[in-house]
Order: structure tokens, then C-alpha cells, then sequence
């Protein structure tokens, strides 16, 4: 049998449509995970499998360690994440088709509701 | 999982009880499901192996468990330890009587499918590592128990809590034993960054306010995740340039 192809975008869940649209919010803007949590209201232990699927299998993410002295300041380095200037145009066009693709579902068993 | 989460207990019996129901009720499912395809006769050697795999998770769970709660119970002498391991305790042994079922199970598999001797192999070595795990299980609540109660009963004084430090904005030693556990699955390549990571997230629940329990539960969480982030680890990295 032949090996399954792999899709080019991910899975449009919708934890990852709000990690994506958090991190689109400001794509150069560089966030850590609780963060992330944080501004997608997702709960922690949700992002970490999703963002670990954009950065290395698709390549959308890049991350990479805060650039402080832990002793210094008092605390330990965060692990910060951003959209790759590939990975926000890709996320872009994504979230667009999950949405038009949402409306249509919605839209299709109820055409009533005010259409004239 | 969530509305579990919702209702994350406070005290450390209940967080035991919490977390060893979640591990036993993985095993009992566990077992009911390859009990099902074996009377079926669609059991093959690769769903028994799986089957035998996953049993380990639920242990490892367990035994996640057993580690924090040493920490609880130092941390919470005065709130009835003893209670808490003694129903741990009794949760493990169930956890163990579970797993001599699957072993048994397992045994059965071995007899009667015609699958290939590596096939039987891994899954005899999978269940027997689950059985150690939980052996140990039982053998460190047991140390705990015997250690912590004559502590336990000789410390219910005022004076003892009114020299305990703050303890707000300090990380629950319980959260990080779980933390140490969640990264035990994942590939080596990423293990170090993520318990890097998870204890910085931790470190800044903490520092947030964030109570005890509230970072158990932050813990438990990514317990649970841990193996969707191995999954996701585990597929092959793209290649960058021109390929997307």
C-alpha cells in the first residue's frame, strides 16, 4: 500500500485556530506558552502538542530560549514562540478556510432565518 | 478531562484519590478492551501489544502519584496523612490486582493467537514491566506510610505551623515530582527542553499566586498531554528550505 500523504496544513481544530489566531494577533511578536494559554483561553496541556506540530512538522512556529542569565534575573529563561513570516501567511490563508468552511456548514441546513 | 479539572480536590487524600482513580480506571478499561477482542477472536499481535504499552501509562501515572505524594504529606503533616496514603495504598493494590489480570490475560493471548514470537514477547516484557512499576508502587506508599505516621502524630502542635514559612509563591514540590514524570515518555531529543520549559511555566504559576493545588492541576494536565507531545515529537521534522 502506498504511504499516506501527508497534508500540508494541520488540523483545523479549534485549539489550534486559537493558538494560531493569538499568535496572529501580533505575528512578531514573541510569546511563551502560559501566554499563549493565557490570551487563547485554552487550558495548559492543550498547546504544547499543538505548538510543537506547527514548529517541527509544518514549520510554521519557531521558537527559542529567552536570552537571559536565570541567576541574574531571579527566575528561569522563558521559552518564547513565533510565527515564521512563511508560517503566518500559511496560517492566514488556513484560518480562512476554516472559517469559510465553517459558515458554509452553518449556513447550508438552514437557509431560512431572514433570506428573501 | 476538563470538568475533572474542575473539580480538582484540595486535600491530599482526595488529590491521591484523584489521581490513582484516573490511572485504575485506565488499566480497568484497558483490560475490559482486550478482554472484549480476545473473546472476539480480532485480537491480533499488534493491538495486544499496543494494549500491553498503554497498560504501562496508567502505572507510570501511579507511580507519579506515589512520588508527590510524599511531598503532600511533608508539606500537609497535620491534615490526616495517614488517611491519605492508607487510601493510596488501597488504590495500589487495586492498581496491582489489575495489572495480575492483564498478566493472566496476556497469558491467555500468548496461547491461543498465531501471531509471531516477537509479537508475544514484547507483550509479555510490556506487562511484566507494568507489574514492576506497580510493585514498586505499593512498596513506596508502604515506606511512606510507616516514615510519616509517628512524624504525623508527634506534629499537630501550634508552634510547628507558626514557624512554617510562607509557602505562597513556592513552587509545589507534588506539581514538580508530576512534571518529572510527564517528560519520562517523550523522545530524548526533546525531554530536556520540554522539562525546561514546564518547570519555567511552573515557576511563574507559582510565582502568579497560583495555590497548591492549582499547580497539581497545571501538572496533571500536561501528565495527560504527554503522550499527544510525543506523538507530535516523534513525527519526522519537516525540511525547512522550499519545502512548504
Amino acid at each position: 500500500m502506498p504511504p499516506r500523504r501527508k497534508s500540508p496544513r494541520p488540523r483545523m481544530t479549534i485549539p489550534t485556530q486559537l493558538v494560531l489566531r493569538t499568535l496572529l494577533a501580533e505575528p512578531a511578536r514573541e510569546m511563551y506558552g502560559l501566554q499563549i494559554c493565557d490570551e487563547a483561553g485554552l487550558p495548559s496541556g492543550t498547546i504544547h502538542p499543538i505548538l510543537a506540530r506547527l514548529e517541527r512538522e509544518f514549520g510554521w512556529l519557531e521558537s527559542r530560549w529567552e536570552d537571559v542569565v536565570p541567576a541574574e534575573e531571579g527566575r528561569p529563561r522563558r521559552r518564547y514562540y513565533k510565527l515564521t513570516e512563511d508560517g503566518a501567511e500559511r496560517s492566514r490563508i488556513a484560518l480562512a478556510q476554516a472559517a469559510t468552511s465553517t459558515v458554509s456548514l452553518r449556513l447550508a441546513p438552514r437557509p431560512a432565518g431572514g433570506l428573501t | 478531562l476538563n470538568a475533572s479539572l474542575d473539580r480538582v480536590p484540595c486535600s491530599s487524600a482526595d488529590i491521591a484519590n484523584f489521581c490513582l482513580d484516573l490511572a485504575r480506571s485506565d488499566v480497568f478499561s484497558a483490560i475490559g478492551l482486550g478482554s472484549g477482542d480476545a473473546q472476539k477472536g480480532s485480537l491480533n499481535p499488534h493491538t495486544a501489544a499496543k494494549l500491553a504499552e498503554d497498560l504501562t501509562d496508567p502505572v507510570r501515572t501511579a507511580e507519579s502519584v506515589a512520588a508527590a505524594l510524599g511531598d503532600i504529606c511533608t508539606d500537609d503533616l497535620n491534615e490526616a496523612t495517614y488517611d491519605a496514603l492508607a487510601i493510596a495504598k488501597r488504590h495500589g493494590i487495586g492498581l496491582v490486582n489489575a495489572l495480575e489480570r492483564a498478566q493472566r490475560f496476556a497469558a491467555d493471548i500468548s496461547r491461543d493467537a498465531s501471531d509471531t514470537q516477537l509479537s508475544r514477547r514484547d507483550l509479555r516484557r510490556n506487562l511484566d514491566s507494568a507489574r514492576d512499576h506497580s510493585a514498586n508502587l505499593i512498596d513506596d506508599l508502604g515506606v511512606v506510610v510507616s516514615s510519616l505516621v509517628p512524624a504525623g502524630a508527634s506534629n499537630v502542635g501550634g508552634e510547628e505551623a507558626a514557624k512554617r514559612p510562607d509557602r505562597s509563591k513556592r513552587v509545589a514540590p507534588a506539581a514538580s515530582r508530576v512534571l518529572t514524570v510527564t517528560v519520562r515518555p517523550l523522545p530524548a531529543i526533546g525531554r530536556a527542553r520540554y522539562a525546561a520549559e514546564f518547570r519555567t511555566e511552573l515557576w511563574e504559576l507559582a510565582q502568579s499566586g497560583a495555590s497548591r493545588r492549582a499547580q497539581v492541576a497545571y501538572a496533571t494536565r500536561q501528565l495527560r498531554s504527554a503522550w499527544k507531545l510525543r506523538a507530535a515529537l516523534r513525527t519526522p521534522a519537516r525540511q525547512r528550505a522550499g519545502a512548504l
